[in-house]
C-alpha cells in the first residue's frame, strides 16, 4: 500500500471507543478546589509561545527572559531553546509554556498561542521556493497572534505610520521577499522588506504586509503585529517583551527583574543591560494595545483551544503512520553528496564578514583562494581572477589570510559604505550585504 | 555534617528556582559535596562541568576539577579517585560514554563509589546532538546501575540519591543518573533546590574510608585472575550486589520522602490504580505520555502509566506484578537494537513472561529517536492499537514511528542530493495500517 492512501488512522479503528465500554463521561467543570487541578493537570491553561531567531540574536536568552517573568509571576514554566546546528546565524526557536501546575507536555510546541519573530528574514527563508522548506512549516492556527520585529530600522520624522506602496500594496511584502530571495546577493530581504515596509518604526499597522504575512502563516491579519525597532535595540528582548505583554499576567517590575537577572547569568555588560532596558520599554509601549489579548493564563477556563495540545486534530494531526520499508542502500546509507545538497542551502547569511576582491591586486594565481575556501564557495572568473559565491561563503575570512597579495579584503557586513572605501571590486559592498539579522556589536 | 544552627534539621526553606537539567545535575553535585569531579566536553552535557567549574573557582565548592584529554582517562580517574575516599561526580554524553565503555567496566569491576551523569544523545552514524537512549542502553551490562529521570527536579534529586545508593556497602557500585539531551538538558523547569543542611543529615561525608587506597597502603585494583571459578565468583558477587541494590533503595526514599516530600520509588506509576491498558516508557517522554493517559482518561479509556525509574537493577518482580494485570501494554522505545527493535520491550517481555497467563498483550513501538518528536496524539494511537490488540488477540509487529510527512522530507531531501531517482515521492513508504491489521 502506498503513501497516497487515504486511510487515516481514525477510520481505520472504529473499534476502539467500544473498548473499554464508553465510560459515563463526565463533564469536567470546575467546582472544587481538586477538580481545578485537575483541569489544570490535564493542560487546561497553557500558555504556548515560541520566539524564532537566528544563532547569535540572543533568542535563547530572550526566551529565558520571558520564561523568568512568567516565572517570577508564580507560574510553573517549561523554558525550551533549540538551537540546532549551534551555528551563528543557523535558525533557533525557544519554546516556551507556562501553567499554574507543571509542564508536562514537551516537544515543539505545534500550536502556539502567540510566535515572534527576531528577524523578518527568516519568513523571506523560509518563503524562499526551495524544496528543502515548505511553507507548511510556517502554518499557524488562524488564531495564534504574530508579532514581526524588523529590525534596524532608522527612525524618521514623518510620516510615523507606514504609507504602503500605491500599487498592489498587498503584494508588497511577497514581493519584497521573493525578489529578495531571487537576488540574494544583491539586497536582502529585510532591505526589500523594509522598503516596501516604509522607514518607520513603532507599530506597524499597514494592511498590505499584514495580509501577505496572513496569507502566509494562515492567521487571522488581524492577529498580525509589525514592530519596526530602531537598530540600537535589541530584537530578541523586543519578541520576549512583546510577548510578555501579550499574556497580560507579567508586571513591568517583574519584567525589568526578569531582564536584568537573565542579562546577569548570560555574562553581558552594562550597556547591554541598558540597550535591553530601552527596548523593553519600546516593545511594552508599542503593545499595549494588545495587553492581554491571550487570555490562556489569565483565565483557566475550558476552551477547546485550551483542552490540551493537538485536539483539534482528528488523528496525528492530519498526517498519518507509514511503514518504513527498506530502500537500497545506495539511498539508506546516510551520505551527501556535497555539492548537490548544499546549493539549495543559503549558508552566506551565516558570516558577519564577508570577502571583497580588489581586483587591481589580483595576480591571478588561479589556486590560492580557490583551493584554501573550505566551502568551495570560491571559483574562477573568465579573466583568471576568482568569483566568489556570496550565497554559501560562511565569512570565514581565510581566502584574505591566504592571499600573499592581499587581493581580498575583509568588509564588514554592517559597515557602511564609506567604511569600506576605496573597495571597488567586482562585487561591491552592496553585493555583500545580504541575508543577515546578527547581533551587532554592543547588543546582548 | 554541618550542625543546624536554628535547632530545626529538616525540609526546611528549599529555594525554588527555574533550572535546566544540566543545572539540576550541578547543583545534585554541588549538595552533595562532592569533592573531584574529573571532566571532558560533549555537548549536551558540558553546560554540567562549566557549572561546576565556575564554583570551583569562586569558592563555592571545595575541591578538584580536572579536564583529561578524553573520557577513557576521565572514566579511569573517577574510579580510582573513588577508589581513594574522595566523593567523585563525572558527566558524560553519547560517544564520550561510548569512548568510556571500557574503563567502566573495569571501574565497576573494582566496586567503587561514584556518580555519573549522561545526558543521552544519539549516536553515530547519522551523528546527531540530539536524545535517545542507545548511548545509556549500550553501558547497561557494565556493573553501573542506572536511573532515568523525566524532570529537572529529578535529576537533582536521583544525584543525591545516587551517592547514597553508590556508597551504600550492600551496594558499593558506580551509578549512572540519566537525562535526556535537549528536552531536559538545555530545558528550565522549576526546581526545588534542598536545604544544604537537610541535604548534609541525608548525605554525610564519605564514611567507608577504611579500607581506601591511600599512599601508605597502596592496593592493586582490576587485579588479573586467570582462572574461570575465581572470575566468575567475582562477577556473581556483582550481581548479587547490584540485584540488592533495589530494597536499599527503597531504604533510602523514605529518606529522601522525609527530606523533600518527594518519593523516588524504582517505577512511577501514573493513573494505575484501575488501568486496563499501560503505556511503558523511559525518561522525559513520560510527562508527554501522562498528558496523553490524561486526555484518554477524560475520554473514558482506563489507562496508565509505567515509568521505570531504575533500569540497573531491573525492578523485574514490581514491573511484573503492575503490568501483569493489565489486558495491554505498549512499550514505546525511545532506542533500538538493529536486529531486535526495542531493548525496553526485550526486558519487559522478559518480566512478563515469569507471571502466569493470561499475559497482557504487548505491543512494540520504536519512537523518539535522535530527538523525534512523540505527540500526545501518537501516544493515544498506540493505546488505541494496543486496545485492538488486547481484544483481537492479534499483537501487530514493532511499529517504527514514522509519518507520512517525515516521509515526504526524505524523500524530497533524497531528490535534492539527485541521489535517489528511481524513487518517486512517497514511494515507496506504504501506510503499513493493511499489512499490519486487517
Amino acid at each position: 500500500m502506498k503513501c497516497t492512501s487515504d486511510h487515516h488512522i481514525t477510520t481505520s479503528l472504529p473499534s476502539v471507543v467500544t473498548f473499554p465500554p464508553p465510560a459515563k463521561f463526565k463533564p469536567q467543570v470546575a467546582t472544587t478546589n481538586r477538580s481545578v487541578a485537575l483541569l489544570l493537570d490535564a493542560g487546561f491553561g497553557v500558555l504556548r509561545v515560541r520566539i524564532h531567531g537566528r544563532g547569535g540574536q540572543g533568542i535563547k536568552t530572550s526566551g529565558r527572559v520571558l520564561a523568568s517573568a512568567l516565572f517570577g509571576e508564580g507560574f510553573a514554566v517549561q523554558d525550551a531553546p533549540h538551537f540546532g546546528a549551534e551555528r551563528r546565524g543557523a535558525p533557533v526557536v525557544a519554546s516556551i509554556r507556562a501553567d499554574r501546575s507543571f509542564v508536562r507536555e514537551r516537544g515543539r510546541i505545534e500550536h502556539p498561542d502567540a510566535v515572534a519573530w527576531a528577524d523578518e528574514t527568516l519568513l523571506g527563508a523560509l518563503r524562499r521556493k526551495t524544496p528543502l522548506s515548505t511553507s507548511a512549516a510556517l502554518r499557524l492556527d488562524p488564531d495564534a497572534f504574530v508579532v514581526v520585529v524588523v529590525a534596524g530600522v532608522d527612525p524618521v520624522p514623518a510620516p510615523v505610520r507606514m504609507k504602503a506602496p500605491e500599487e498592489s500594496p498587498e503584494h508588497a511584502f511577497e514581493q519584497a521577499s521573493e525578489q529578495a530571495s531571487e537576488q540574494a546577493s544583491d539586497q536582502t530581504p529585510g532591505q526589500c522588506s523594509r522598503e516596501a515596509l516604509g522607514r518607520s518604526t513603532g507599530l506597524l499597522s499597514g494592511r498590505g504586509p499584514a495580509r501577505t504575512m496572513a496569507a502566509t502563516l494562515g492567521v487571522d491579519e488581524a492577529r498580525i503585529r509589525i514592530l519596526m525597532l530602531p537598530p540600537e535595540l535589541h530584537a530578541g528582548i523586543a519578541c520576549a517583551v512583546a510577548l510578555a505583554r501579550l499574556c497580560g499576567v507579567v508586571r513591568w517590575e517583574t519584567l525589568l527583574g526578569a531582564i536584568d537577572v537573565e542579562l546577569s547569568e548570560a555574562g553581558v555588560g552594562e550597556a547591554a543591560r541598558v540597550v535591553a532596558h530601552r527596548t523593553a520599554s519600546f516593545a511594552w509601549d508599542a503593545l499595549s494595545p494588545d495587553a492581554g489579548v491571550l487570555h490562556s493564563l489569565a483565565d483557566p477556563g475550558p476552551s477547546p483551544r485550551r483542552a490540551g495540545i493537538d485536539t483539534r486534530s482528528p488523528d496525528l494531526g492530519g498526517k498519518r503512520w507509514v511503514s518504513v520499508e527498506r530502500d537500497d542502500v545506495s539511498v539508506a546509507a546516510p551520505r551527501i553528496l556535497a555539492s548537490r545538497t548544499s546549493r539549495h542551502n543559503p549558508t552566506g547569511g551565516w558570516g558577519t564578514k564577508h570577502p571583497v576582491l580588489r581586483p587591481e591586486r589580483c595576480r591571478r594565481c588561479w589556486w590560492i583562494c580557490t583551493v584554501a575556501c573550505p566551502d568551495s564557495a570560491i571559483s574562477l572568473g573568465g579573466h583568471g581572477m576568482p568569483t566568489i559565491d556570496q550565497t554559501h561563503c560562511k565569512g570565514c575570512m581565510i581566502c584574505a589570510t591566504q592571499c600573499p597579495n592581499q587581493a581580498l579584503v575583509a568588509v564588514d557586513d554592517f559597515a557602511s559604505a564609506e567604511g569600506a572605501e576605496g573597495v571597488q571590486g567586482v562585487q561591491g559592498v552592496q553585493g555583500v550585504q545580504r541575508l543577515r539579522g546578527i547581533e551587532r556589536e554592543g547588543h546582548v | 555534617m554541618i550542625a543546624g544552627s536554628e535547632g530545626s534539621q529538616r525540609s526546611q526553606r528549599s529555594e525554588r528556582r527555574l533550572l535546566t537539567g544540566n543545572q539540576a545535575a550541578a547543583w545534585g553535585a554541588r549538595l552533595g559535596g562532592v569533592d573531584y569531579v574529573p571532566a571532558f566536553p560533549i555537548t549536551p552535557q558540558t553546560e554540567i562541568i562549566e557549572a561546576l567549574a565556575a564554583w570551583f573557582d569562586d569558592g563555592s565548592l571545595m575541591g578538584r576539577l580536572t579536564m583529561f584529554e578524553s573520557e577513557h582517562s576521565m572514566m579511569t580517574a573517577a574510579g580510582t579517585a573513588a577508589a581513594a575516599g574522595a566523593r567523585t561526580f563525572t558527566a558524560t554524553s553519547s560517544q564520550g560514554l561510548l569512548y568510556s565503555l571500557e574503563m567502566m567496566y573495569a571501574v565497576a569491576g573494582w566496586r567503587v563509589p561514584f556518580v555519573m551523569v549522561n545526558v543521552s544523545r544519539g549516536l553515530a552514524s547519522p551523528i546527531t546532538l540530539e536524545s535517545d537512549h542507545n548511548d545509556v542502553l549500550a553501558a547497561r551490562d557494565t556493573g553501573f546501575l542506572q536511573i532515568h529521570c523525566a524532570t529537572a527536579q529529578e535529576v537533582l534529586d536521583a544525584v543525591l540519591i545516587a551517592f547514597r545508593w553508590s556508597e551504600d556497602r550492600r551496594v558499593r557500585l558506580p551509578v549512572i543518573v540519566n537525562q535526556d539531551g535537549f528536552s531536559l538538558s538545555f530545558t528550565r523547569e522549576p526546581v526545588d533546590i534542598p536545604n544544604e543542611d537537610a541535604v548534609r543529615a541525608f548525605l554525610p561525608t564519605r564514611g567507608d574510608l577504611d579500607e581506601t587506597l591511600s599512599g601508605p597502603s597502596p592496593q592493586s585494583l582490576g587485579v588479573a585472575v586467570l582462572d574461570g571459578s575465581t572470575y566468575s565468583y567475582f562477577r556473581y558477587q556483582m550481581e548479587r550486589a547490584a540485584q540488592g541494590a533495589l530494597p536499599v533503595l527503597l531504604d533510602i526514599e523514605k529518606e529522601f520522602e522525609s527530606m523533600t516530600g518527594r518519593r523516588f520509588l524504582p517505577i512511577d506509576e501514573y493513573r494505575m490504580h484501575d488501568a486496563e491498558m499501560a503505556i511503558v516508557v523511559v525518561g522525559s517522554l513520560g510527562t508527554q505520555a501522562m498528558v496523553a493517559v490524561d486526555e484518554m482518561r477524560a475520554e473514558g479509556v482506563r489507562v496508565g502509566l509505567v515509568r521505570p525509574r531504575v533500569l540497573r537493577p531491573f525492578p523485574r518482580n514490581a514491573l511484573a506484578l503492575t503490568l501483569g494485570r493489565m489486558r495491554g501494554v505498549a512499550v514505546v522505545d525511545q532506542d533500538l537494537s538493529p536486529g531486535f527493535g526495542g531493548i525496553l520491550h526485550g526486558e519487559i517481555a522478559a518480566a512478563l513472561y515469569a507471571r502466569p497467563e493470561p499475559r497482557p498483550s504487548l505491543t512494540s513501538y520504536i519512537g523518539g529517536l535522535g530527538g523525534r518528536f512523540v505527540s500526545v496524539t501518537e501516544f493515544k494511537r498506540i493505546v488505541d492499537e494496543t486496545v485492538v490488540a488486547s481484544i483481537t488477540g492479534h499483537v501487530p509487529p514493532p511499529r517504527l514511528l514514522f509519518t507520512d510527512e517525515e516521509a515526504r522530507s526524505i524523500r524530497m531531501l533524497q531528490q535534492i542530493a539527485d541521489d535517489a531517482p528511481q524513487y518517486e515521492l512517497g514511494a515507496p513508504f506504504a501506510s503499513g495500517l493493511e499489512g499490519d491489521r486487517a
